[in-house]
């Protein structure tokens, strides 16, 4: 549950003053050190607040309300909830339940301070008590929950936000993660939900924030999070009221009491990967990876757990997925049109939206592949948050790029960070443009010199047709055996036109050259000739010239979709988490480097 | 340095040197994702070193465009972000305001001359955003790096000043706006220690509170003017009458005094006035009840988040702050 209010982007400042009820936070304290000379007006700032009628949010386990403060300024109070007593509870069972929940807000406030002060984590100010209610007081974040900002962003009917702006947003949730792990001892929020991430639009507007391509996010609620290394081992059975993460995006880990070692699993930043995928997943495929609604052939409802666990997540699939609704949703998308566009623009006849929608998928298949890796079930198989974060960084960076690689089947640029990859993937580009270049040549030569040959061996042969009512008879001209020969290669080649660099352009072209094949053989067979060896040879020749422009196709193909998507393959970040370890510490000392060159470049 | 140095060159140089971030990684920071007219975005060539060191880092202050940045204060709350979390060998916030203040401060100065920029109103507001009382040095080092981020990007201080004074009231509520007396006192600018100080301090806004609510209108009293009078009979313009009956005719006067601080005085009340401090919820008497029509009780200093109480049941918060945002 979102601890802050989730306004949809309208100032909450626009309620009146009028109604706001005056609170008086009693012994405040600081999480921060202040001078004397500074403390009385820090503390001024609040402990006198306002908080504003039926603006609050009942959070896991506090009420958010918004306050103002007597200089104007915004911020967020949050109350703790007292649980109420039950009915046939006795006085003890309460009494110990109120002291479990004050415990549970301690530790929130706790876990808060680590990250106050990061940017993404609303800054604390202090706590004090309302009427004897513990309270927090912090930073007000006026902004759109996620799960606000997919319906807002959504390119198609079935809530998909653009592959483009999902890998972005995932990008600085990511980043969020991956900044968590800064901390001192290391953090874990583990209840990362679309409801718990905020874009803040205080600074600039959803709408601007797509447009700029970076997202203000903000991560709330710390009412289940947990330091990696807890300072102090006493935690009691009785404090550690935990609460249940959001079943569709916790990982397996945390669905289950019943696993070996899940003290240890439960502090591990693998949970909140998981998580933060899951979070992304939805925004580009419109559902969380897992359907856990779903009931068993007996009707029985499936728990959480074992859904997770019985089978890996079901490959993404995306908003560019789908030809028929591929120009739709690229109308909401300007930046991938654009791409779409630029892409067409270096093609000799631009692509059909069959073509197009797999192309662009093609490119989008990247972030799935990341996506997948972190939804592993097995913590030690998911990457990092920082390699995520990355790699998410440079599939957004090389979007374009990539969407106009995918168009003219060259290799993608993978989304694997540091740009070693990448380069050694244009040099291999380049290489595989000679070699192809090179088999189709060879091909080429080979179909002229049979045509040309058979032609001159054929040259005046006396042969005869009759079939289906056509007549004729006489010697066999050489430029029809030259045309005859090269016609298969030519039918297949211009039936392909267009797709040369697309699985279903090679299966024109294949189909058109087996079809025109077949009617030759057909004709050549109905044919008598008078020597049967010149027949024998027309055969073979037929047969070598077919296979002949066969392999110019077969080489665009292999060399053009083939290979590359097998390259490409390779070059994406595996799960497994040696190499995942490996990045940051790969990108660090290219940046130390950084300086000398730009100094000399000066 | 050979090439002249901009403030955009400034601003990559301090954070190079001081910060630790190298030019890509801060070009990745502050530039914008947005596409510019050929359909790549100044974002998407961070990685094209010899691209960010001449038209962004070496760029000649006339050639650098508004689009190649992102929202500055955005910008700003990356780079301090930055500076702050760099895999344990982040900055404190304070360091991160000396870099600002000094070491940097002394960069961006020499840029911001050398293009011929009013570095008196840069230092100024420098120095209120560093000085502001009441924040927290996290709080201050961000809002330093604001103008400091602004600077460098817009190499134009009145631009980067009216935006960071922008994006104070909308975060703060403007209330970083006035100078603190401390920094008037030691000002560089013999003209500033001069004006009138009331032109400094924000206007008083007086709510009406009743059970707890905060009912009835919201009474401005503006610095400059003569101050306002509460009280049943009170007939002036701006006087506040919306008052209990056993509130005096004449009972209380506000106004701003000559050092720029709020007071309030009795005026002969016959039920008297109590001030709550907003602070500790400690009680001042401002004027006896009783205290008879001769009797003139001597002018107390308020603050915003006070209370005052008129004859024990009629209540007044005192806030402060820009009108419009309260509205």
């Amino acid at each position: 549950m979102s601890g802050f209010v989730d306004k949809g982007g309208a100032l909450a400042s626009s309620g009146a003053v009028q109604g706001m009820r005056l609170v008086r936070v009693a012994d405040f304290s600081a999480p921060l050190s202040l001078s004397d000379a500074d403390r009385p007006s820090y503390v001024r700032r609040f402990v006198t607040l306002f908080v504003s009628q039926g603006q609050g949010h009942r959070g896991g386990t506090g009420r958010v309300e918004h306050a103002r403060n007597a200089q104007g300024e915004h911020l967020a109070l949050k109350l703790l909830s007292l649980p109420q007593r039950r009915d046939g509870e006795t006085e003890d069972d309460h009494e110990r339940r109120v002291r479990a929940s004050r415990a549970a807000f301690e530790r929130e406030y706790e876990c808060h301070i680590l990250l106050s002060g990061l940017k993404g984590f609303p800054r604390l100010y202090g706590r004090g008590t309302v009427d004897g209610v513990p309270c927090i007081v912090m930073e007000w974040v006026e902004g759109i929950t996620l799960d606000r900002v997919r319906r807002q962003l959504a390119v198609d009917g079935c809530g998909r936000v653009s592959p483009l702006v999902a890998a972005r947003l995932g990008r600085d949730l990511f980043d969020l993660v991956a900044r968590m792990g800064y901390v001192e001892g290391g953090f874990v929020h583990r209840d990362i939900s679309p409801r718990n991430v905020m874009v803040r639009t205080s600074r600039l507007s959803l709408e601007q924030q797509v447009d700029e391509g970076v997202f203000d996010l903000y991560l709330i609620d710390f009412g289940s999070s947990a330091e990696s290394e807890p300072r102090s081992t006493s935690f009691t059975s009785e404090n550690a009221v935990f609460r249940g993460a959001t079943a569709d995006f916790a990982p397996p880990e945390m669905l289950s009491d019943d696993i070996p070692g899940l003290a240890e699993l439960r502090k591990s930043p693998a949970i909140d990967v998981y998580a933060a995928a899951s979070v992304v997943y939805q925004l580009a495929c419109g559902q969380a990876p897992y359907d856990l609604h779903a009931v068993t052939e007996d009707g029985a409802p499936v728990s959480p757990y074992r859904a997770k666990m019985a089978a890996p997540a079901p490959a993404a699939v995306m908003a560019h997925a789908r030809a028929d609704e591929l120009l739709e949703a690229l109308a909401r998308e300007p930046e991938v049109a654009v791409a779409v566009q630029h892409a067409q623009g270096k093609l000799s006849a631009p692509m059909g939206v069959t073509e197009a929608a797999e192309a662009l998928s093609f490119v989008d298949e990247q972030m799935g592949i990341v996506l997948g890796d972190c939804l592993a079930r097995g913590q030690s198989d998911r990457p990092d948050a920082a390699a995520v974060r990355d790699a998410l960084s440079s599939f957004s960076i090389h979007y374009a790029d990539n969407v106009e690689r995918s168009f003219c089947g060259r290799p993608l640029v993978p989304c694997v960070p540091g740009g070693f990859a990448a380069a050694a993937l244009d040099v291999a580009d380049s290489t595989l443009a000679h070699v192809r270049m090179a088999c189709k040549g060879v091909a080429a030569a080979a179909l002229a010199g049979v045509a040309v040959s058979a032609a001159v061996l054929a040259n005046g042969a006396q042969a005869s047709l009759d079939a289906a009512g056509f007549a004729w008879s006489g010697g066999v001209p050489g430029i029809a055996v030259v045309a005859a020969a090269l016609f298969p290669a030519l039918v297949g080649l211009s039936l392909r036109f267009g797709g040369s660099r697309t699985t279903a352009g090679f299966l024109r072209g294949t189909a058109g050259l087996a079809v025109t094949f077949a009617a030759l053989w057909q004709v050549l067979s109905d044919m008598r000739f008078e020597a049967a060896a010149q027949q024998h040879l027309l055969y073979m020749a037929l047969v070598a010239a077919t296979a002949a422009g066969w392999c110019i196709i077969v080489a665009d193909f292999t060399l053009n979709v083939a290979l590359p998507q097998v390259v490409r393959r390779k070059a994406l970040p595996s799960g497994d988490s040696g190499e995942a370890d490996a990045l940051p510490g790969a990108t660090a000392p290219a940046l130390e480097g950084e300086y000398d060159d730009l100094s000399e470049g000066a | 340095m050979a090439t002249e140095l901009t403030p955009c060159g400034a601003l990559f140089e301090t954070m190079k040197r001081y910060g630790g971030i190298s030019h890509k990684d801060l070009a990745r920071l502050v530039l914008s994702g947005r596409p510019l007219a050929d359909g790549k975005s100044p974002l998407s060539r961070c990685d094209d070193r010899t691209w960010v060191s001449r038209f962004i880092v070496h760029a000649p202050v006339g050639s650098l465009q508004d689009r190649y940045f992102c929202d500055w204060g955005v910008a700003a709350l990356r780079v301090s972000a930055r500076l702050r979390s760099r895999d344990g060998k982040g900055l404190s916030a304070e360091e991160a305001l000396s870099l600002v203040m000094n070491q940097g401060g002394a960069l961006m100065e020499q840029a911001l001359r050398e293009c011929h920029q009013d570095l008196a109103l840069y230092r100024n507001v420098l120095e209120r955003l560093a000085r502001g009382a009441g924040y927290s040095v996290e709080e201050r080092s961000e809002l330093a790096m604001v103008l400091f981020v602004a600077a460098g990007c817009s190499a134009n201080v009145k631009r980067a000043c009216a935006y960071v004074l922008d994006y104070v009231k909308t975060v703060h509520g403007g209330r970083l706006e006035t100078v603190p007396a401390a920094v008037m006192d030691q000002g560089e600018q013999p003209g500033a220690a001069s004006a009138d100080p009331r032109e400094q301090a924000q206007a008083l806004g007086l709510l009406r509170m009743v059970g707890g609510l905060v009912s009835g209108g919201l009474h401005w009293v503006q610095p400059l003017s003569d101050g306002v009078e509460i009280g049943a009979l009170a007939l002036g313009p701006d006087d506040i009458n919306d008052v209990d009956p056993d509130v005096s005719g004449h009972h209380l006067r506000v106004w701003c005094n000559e050092a720029g601080r709020w007071c309030v005085q009795g005026l002969g009340s016959s039920n008297g006035t109590v001030l709550i401090s907003g602070e500790d919820g400690s009680e001042t008497v401002v004027e006896p009840a009783r205290a008879g029509a001769s009797a003139c009780a001597e002018p107390v200093e308020v603050h915003a988040g006070d209370e005052l109480v008129l004859a024990g049941s009629t209540r007044f918060m005192l806030i402060e702050g820009m009108p419009e945002s309260w509205e």
